[in-house]
């Protein structure tokens, strides 16, 4: 079997970067951390949505070819993103 | 291994696409799946894989029912019709992800040994059907789905494919449609027309003449 995660991070890659710079913006401009929760879920969801039902789903054959589903590549990916968030968060503070 | 759809019924905006479709697939062999445009072949590939939801359909491994989307069990593999590797993944990676070896790869398609480092946006249309026709085949699954994987191959590279489907299926069960009715006919072992929404297993050529789909 292929590694798992390297699999998961070939999908979540796409998404690192927009990711840690939207939390950059949300740390930068001070927001409490209930709408910085809401704001990820929210973007979290729209993406699901576009997977779900834009022709971008075709993307997700080749990741169903390994054995993952939607439902665990998405979820896989708001935990890594809690996680960045989560390091975000801690290097704010420290800094 | 036997793999069997059954009772396959697929509407698109009220109108009927399959009525009470089978298919019936076994490892060691490969199954051909004929028919005109829109008569149902890759919606079926697609019920089968799991990624379309018909009204109704009962899919069944050695007379036991599966009921989860068929992907989830990891024992499938399926090659759409439109591309299936990431632009930006990498030639290398995917066969690491694919968990097959590229070498065995280049050793059969030495002309497509220089693309190992390169990106796959960066190959032709025609090199990135001929690795993803590689991986999907070689995947260790039960059961592999080829939707039109001739569509962009010469002529050789349909003979090296069909040589590679003939020695695949001795592990799994290959289902295969494609519009190059003279491949499918001499790589597959059995063969199903898709007409007037329902599947018929069909014996020869001349059955096809006979049903309308090839002409006299």
């Amino acid at each position: 079997m292929p590694n798992r995660f390297s699999v998961f991070f070939q999908f979540y890659r796409k998404f690192l970067v927009p990711s840690l710079l939207i939390n950059l913006l949300i740390f930068f401009i001070g927001s409490p951390l209930f709408v910085i929760v809401i704001d990820k879920l929210f973007i979290a969801f729209i993406i699901y949505l576009l997977y779900r039902f834009t022709s971008i789903k075709k993307e997700l054959v080749f990741y169903y070819n390994l054995g993952f589903s939607r439902l665990q590549l998405f979820s896989l990916a708001v935990l890594a993103d809690i996680f960045l968030l989560s390091l975000c968060a801690a290097i704010n503070f420290v800094i | 291994m036997i793999f069997e759809i059954d009772n396959v019924e697929l509407y698109f905006d009220d109108q009927p696409i399959l009525k009470a479709a089978y298919v019936k697939a076994e490892t060691g062999k490969v199954t051909g799946l004929l028919g005109r445009n829109g008569s149902g072949k890759s919606s079926l590939l697609k019920i089968l894989f799991g990624t379309l939801k018909p009204k109704y359909k009962l899919l069944r491994i050695d007379k036991k029912p599966i009921l989860k989307r068929f992907y989830k069990t990891g024992r499938v593999a399926m090659l759409p019709q439109f591309p299936l590797l990431p632009p930006t993944i990498s030639v290398e990676k995917a066969f690491k992800l694919y968990n097959i070896d590229f070498g065995d790869f280049s050793s059969v398609f030495s002309e497509m040994d220089s693309v190992k480092h390169q990106k796959i946006r960066e190959l032709s249309g025609g090199q990135q059907r001929i690795i993803e026709i590689y991986l999907v085949l070689k995947r260790n699954v039960d059961i592999v789905l080829l939707d039109e994987p001739f569509a962009q191959l010469s002529p050789l590279m349909i003979e090296k494919f069909s040589e590679i489907i003939q020695q695949e299926k001795e592990q799994k069960a290959i289902i295969i449609t494609d519009h190059r009715y003279e491949a499918i006919l001499d790589v597959s072992d059995d063969i199903y027309l898709f007409q007037h929404k329902q599947t018929t297993l069909v014996h020869s050529a001349k059955e096809l003449v006979k049903m309308g789909y090839l002409p006299a």
